[in-house]
């Protein structure tokens, strides 16, 4: 495996390497393993006695050459059939077999698959047989003799082939550095992804086009992207041939829609948004404040036009209003109403009935609120009671006595604490 | 002569006795009493859980298509929600009073348990890089965002993160998509500036916006990815679209100091940083 390096952005980890190649151990083709073995041996006279046993075997490492396992791919970039503005993007695809760009190689040892953005009409496509591709042809150039002498599909097989105009072809072809350049291997981490994903090794190699998507200004272009063979191929550029039309072989294909004036850039989206606090922004202080007017239909059956704000403010407001400590037995008990502009502010009305409704809905919030009071209830009496046979009461202990008075002396303090309290309301309002 | 008194103003009595003379609000004996079941509820009250769109934004006017608003959550409004769940089965002036006396105490258990609703959801896997800020809950002050565009709906698992006035970042307490095309961020502080992020997972590769202008990565082990600040460099393409990819590799050859540019280091540089958009307080 060649150097790699790992992908971080900001200090962020996203648990990914790039790999500059990940090269087969063995190449393609006829391989043949020698094996030797020297013996020696020593006769009781001294005597040295040597021989030598040889053997060879060959053996056929292939793999496919003119067509792909579909199971191969892991994704593509952009989506297939997706529909944008990819003007500025070059295309890629993700194999799951990661040694797969580096089987074939060129005559310089680049790898020998490249990525073609074809707009549609810049190519003519169609199936043949392995057999007939090989064939030499007096229309068409297809490098017959650059192909593997040894491949895994029968010469029956149908593959897929492209016919583009030579001038295109060399114009758009990636140049031979630029295919080792644009190929490299990368190791995932997968275990946030599906069970079927996490099977696979985290190992992948990745080929990336050397075209932007073909994009319009205003009509959505139609284009394939070709994932094709390259072998034969070496130095587009340099191509020498009479034939104004080449031919490759395309393993695997899929199609894009791309648009200029599609908007879906995320940037462009964004700084598209209007950007405020929570308020129509009018000249009124209400709406200013982010108060709406509304509809209120009230219990008696009125009907007239109250103020309404909800939860989030355009503005900062500090800590929770007095009005909202003493608890309202009804939604109409936190009504306000503003006596300047004689309206109704139900704001905080509809935000009781609100927890009310919500909590209702969750059933075993609502009992477990009504369960805790009962709780609560209980563990008072037994604190207050307690109290009392710890202070007050102990020397006088009789529990008749004990129970008429501190029935009696519970009743004189809560009467003075509610005095207290009234009184200082009253100092409040003051 | 047997005599008999009314239980509930015995019940009342005691309770404000005890209130008045022993009990503090924190007192251990009364902790088991308080189930994190409610004190959970309650911090989902705080960040406006189930409450329908038309209650959090009174009109459509002050959420207009493609439009992004702050706002503070309004202590008082969810204050008075508490209330509202709390008048749950009080039927009789001891509960209301129970209610009444334990009232501050239920939001004091909403304002400590404020994180919870989005941690008890987050997937242990994800729990590594989960990291909670502390902060008193006193002064935390919620604020957030809604968003209605088309982006929540093109983007799911849009990122987000705020800051405050001095930089530190904010604690996300609630993120929610309230329908196709809205969504709910609500933070733990005053948010004086915003970063929405684009998805990670989707990486393309190829230039960044419309001038095929990409920012340079630095490639050095240990500071991998980290943008060259002011280093870029144009992908140039003929008129059929074939970038030169030879001519970028010999460009990030003489910014990065290399005489040969790899494929992994084309790959980490053609990559698209997920977008980003910036929002800023205005004063900040």
């Amino acid at each position: 495996m060649g150097e790699y390096i790992e992908f971080r952005e900001e200090g962020e980890d996203y648990g990914m390497k790039f790999i500059e190649k990940i090269e087969p151990s063995l190449g393609s083709g006829k391989i043949s393993v020698e094996a030797t073995q020297h013996v020696q041996i020593t006769k009781p006279g001294g005597e040295v006695v040597r021989d030598e046993l040889k053997a060879s075997k060959e053996f056929l490492v292939a793999s496919r050459a003119f067509t792909l396992d579909v199971s191969d791919v892991y994704s593509v970039s952009p989506a297939e059939n997706a529909c944008g503005n990819f003007a500025n993007e070059l295309p890629h695809i993700t194999l799951c077999k990661r040694t797969l760009p580096w089987e074939y190689k060129g005559s310089f040892g680049e790898p020998w698959l490249a990525l073609l953005p074809l707009a549609e009409g810049e190519c003519e496509e169609r199936d043949m047989t392995i057999a007939e591709l090989k064939q030499k042809k007096e229309d068409i150039y297809f490098p017959v003799s650059a192909q593997p002498a040894v491949y895994l599909e029968k010469d029956s097989d149908l593959c897929h082939v492209i016919d583009l105009d030579k001038a295109l072809f060399q114009n758009i072809a990636p140049r031979r550095v630029e295919r080792s350049l644009l190929t490299h291997g990368k190791f995932l981490n997968l275990l946030q992804k599906t069970d079927e994903t996490v099977r696979l090794d985290g190992y992948f190699s990745t080929v990336v086009g050397g075209r932007f998507v073909p994009t319009a200004d205003t009509d959505a272009v139609k284009s394939t992207i070709h994932l094709v063979s390259m072998l034969g191929y070496d130095e587009p550029e340099k191509l020498s041939t009479d034939h104004a039309r080449v031919r490759l072989v395309s393993l695997y294909r899929w199609s894009v829609f791309s648009k200029g004036d599609e908007e879906a850039g995320f940037v462009s989206l964004m700084e598209g948004l209007q950007c405020d606090v929570l308020r129509i922004d009018k000249d009124n202080t209400l709406l200013q404040h982010g108060y709406v007017p509304r509809r209120h239909l009230f219990r008696s059956g009125e009907s007239t036009v109250s103020l309404y704000r909800g939860p989030l403010l355009p503005f900062r407001k500090e800590g929770e209003q007095a009005a909202a400590k003493k608890i309202p037995v009804t939604s109409d008990g936190a009504l306000i109403f503003d006596q300047e502009k004689a309206l109704f502010d139900a704001s905080y009305s509809a935000a009781w009935q609100m927890g009310r409704l919500l909590t209702l809905k969750n059933k075993a919030v609502a009992a477990a609120i009504v369960k805790w009071r009962k709780r609560v209830e209980e563990l008072l009496l037994k604190r207050a009671a307690s109290d009392f046979m710890d202070g007050k009461m102990k020397q006088d202990y009789s529990s008749r006595n004990l129970a008429e008075k501190a029935m009696r002396h519970m009743l004189c303090q809560f009467e003075k604490d509610q005095e207290e309290d009234e009184a200082k309301g009253r100092g409040e309002k003051e | 002569m047997k005599r008999w008194k009314n239980d509930l103003n015995v019940t009342e009595a005691f309770c404000t006795f005890a209130l008045k003379n022993r009990l503090k609000e924190n007192d251990p004996l009364f902790a088991p009493f308080y189930p994190e079941e409610i004190a959970d509820w309650i911090a989902e009250l705080k960040l406006l859980k189930g409450v329908p769109l038309s209650c959090l934004a009174g009109d459509e006017m002050q959420l207009p298509p493609e439009s992004i608003r702050f706002f503070y959550v309004d202590e008082s409004w969810t204050a008075q929600m508490i209330n509202g769940a709390l008048s749950i089965g009080t039927h009789c002036t001891k509960a209301e009073r129970i209610n009444n006396l334990f009232v501050e105490t239920v939001r004091t258990l909403g304002k400590r348990n404020i994180r919870c609703p989005r941690k008890n959801g987050i997937h242990e896997n994800q729990m590594q890089f989960y990291r909670e800020k502390r902060t008193e809950p006193t002064e935390a002050v919620l604020t957030g965002f809604l968003m209605r565009s088309r982006l929540v709906k093109l983007w799911k698992g849009l990122e987000s993160s705020a800051v405050d006035r001095n930089g530190a970042k904010l604690d996300i307490l609630r993120m929610d998509q309230l329908s196709g095309e809205i969504m709910i961020c609500i933070y733990q502080g005053e948010i004086a500036g915003l970063q929405v992020k684009e998805p990670k997972e989707g990486l393309r590769f190829g230039a960044h916006e419309n001038n095929r202008v990409i920012r340079v990565r630095d490639v050095k082990p240990g500071n991998e990815g980290a943008i060259l600040s002011g280093k870029t460099v144009q992908i140039t393409a003929n008129e059929q679209g074939r970038a030169d990819i030879l001519e970028l590799a010999g460009a990030l050859g003489e910014i990065l100091e290399t005489d040969r540019v790899s494929s992994a280091e084309l790959a980490m540089e053609l990559i698209v940083a997920p977008g980003l958009a910036e929002f800023q307080r205005e004063g900040e």
